[in-house]
């Protein structure tokens, strides 16, 4: 295999691999109020970059499912639209992140048990 | 800030009407917080060619406006294994029925065609039922997809029992020296047979040769092609059971099997479009006799063709469906 398609393999991996982390990530983030740029900044200064064109709709589309909820507000002069988690977001939330620690649990196991060996 | 305003402009055009003013509000309010950062971090105001890159890094309008539509399509990712299930697995039935149709309609039909046209015909038209047969599982699912969106979660769909997988195939044995040979010994056996026919019909006739004598009637023409046919016939399989005896010639066996299955619908469809098998010979035949007769062997070899064109297709679709990837014969 080229480094080419290699790096293109792990690209597409990598990609799968954030795409569901992304929403865990934007709903536990959104616990505390944000408006989208923000919400992108603090996303990005802990480490989980994200584009604009993807995060912006995504925030429409959890509002839209009902976990998240928003309103338009003035904050510097400039009306904002502010988005964090609703309540029926916070039970999803939950039990996704209970969901996320298995895998991370049972992930550490294996990976435990394979230098053991 | 011109160049924000044309693009939400041009944004905007892509948007439905009912959220648009509130889509490029927010997305307004998020660029331009973009761009104060930027020029926070290198403390003057964004010249036009880095507002520019601001907006080209956001993404093309037509995009970015797609991004916001609802997600479409026929049908969803719960449905669409199923989906994809049922196209593979129904595909090749419908294809079998489509040449047992095709076969049938030619055979018993009461106007004679040409053989040769009628196998590029129903090749030609098996595109065309192909399509209808996509678009109908197709529009099917649409509508399921459409009537229940949880239709990958309900019992039917996932009800099936791992007990009735297939087993896993073997490859199949090359059979022994020994057997080969035996196999040969038999075919020349029967090719001496064959070869003596002509001189004493009995021996496929049995009694009948004498009761077609006692019809004052004998062959018609049409067994002279027929009995070189298959003369060709007996001598391409022994070619096949010659290469047999040499080792490592087992993966052409089925492949040249399958041709000389393919050679012998010739002589059968010779048989079966022939009217006229047996002839009167002299004044005194019983020629009512002989018409209900020569009806009846018509009958019979129409239906022997459908049988040996059914046995051709499925031979051939086991053959092809462990020689070419399930991929590729599927859609």
């Amino acid at each position: 295999m080229t480094p080419t398609s290699e790096n293109g393999m792990f690209d597409s991996l990598r990609l799968e691999l954030r795409r569901g982390c992304l929403i865990v990530a934007v709903l536990a983030q959104l616990r505390h109020e944000h408006y989208g740029y923000t919400l992108r900044k603090a996303l990005a200064d802990e480490g989980l970059a994200i584009e604009e064109s993807t995060l912006y709709p995504l925030l429409r589309r959890l509002e839209t499912q009902g976990l998240l909820e928003s309103e338009w507000r003035e904050e510097d002069k400039r009306n904002k639209r502010f988005y964090r988690l609703s309540a029926e977001g916070e039970a999803i939330l939950a039990q996704l992140l209970a969901e996320w620690n298995g895998i991370n649990e049972s992930l550490r196991k294996i990976l435990n048990d394979e230098r053991e060996r | 800030m011109d160049l924000l305003e044309r693009y939400l402009h041009a944004v905007g055009q892509y948007l439905p009407l009912e959220t648009r003013e509130d889509v490029l509000a927010e997305l307004r309010v998020n660029l331009l917080a973009e761009m104060d950062a930027r020029a926070d971090a290198i403390e003057r105001p964004l010249t036009v060619s880095e507002t520019a890159a601001v907006l080209k890094e956001h993404g093309r309008p037509l995009l970015v406006a797609a991004r916001y539509m609802p997600q479409r399509y026929l049908i969803g990712p719960a449905v669409f294994p199923f989906y994809q299930l049922t196209l593979r697995k129904a595909a090749p039935l419908v294809v079998l029925l489509y040449f047992v149709a095709r076969v049938g309609t030619f055979v018993f039909s009461p106007t004679p065609t040409i053989f040769a046209v009628n196998v590029v015909r129903s090749f030609a038209q098996l595109v065309p039922v192909l399509l209808i047969f996509w678009a109908a599982v197709t529009m099917t699912f649409a509508i399921l997809e459409f009537a229940q969106g949880e239709l990958g979660k309900s019992a039917s769909w996932n009800a099936w029992d791992p007990g009735k997988l297939p087993p896993l195939s073997h490859p199949k044995k090359e059979k022994s020296l020994a057997s080969r040979i035996a196999d040969l010994v038999v075919h020349c056996l029967w090719m001496l047979y064959v070869l003596a026919i002509p001189r004493h019909p009995y021996l496929i006739l049995g009694p009948g040769t004498l009761f077609l004598s006692t019809l004052t009637a004998g062959f018609a023409p049409v067994w002279r092609p027929f009995y070189i046919a298959i003369l060709v016939l007996l001598v391409a399989q022994l070619a096949v059971k010659l290469l047999a005896l040499s080792r490592g010639q087992h993966r052409w066996e089925d492949p040249l099997k399958l041709l000389i299955k393919l050679l012998g619908v010739g002589p059968t469809a010779l048989l079966a479009f022939t009217k006229v098998y047996f002839v009167p010979t002299g004044p005194a035949a019983n020629l009512h006799a002989l018409a209900q007769i020569n009806y009846w062997v018509n009958v019979s070899f129409r239906i022997v063709l459908v049988i040996v064109v059914i046995d051709l297709l499925v031979e051939s679709w086991q053959y092809l469906r462990h020689v070419v990837p399930a991929e590729r014969l599927a859609f």
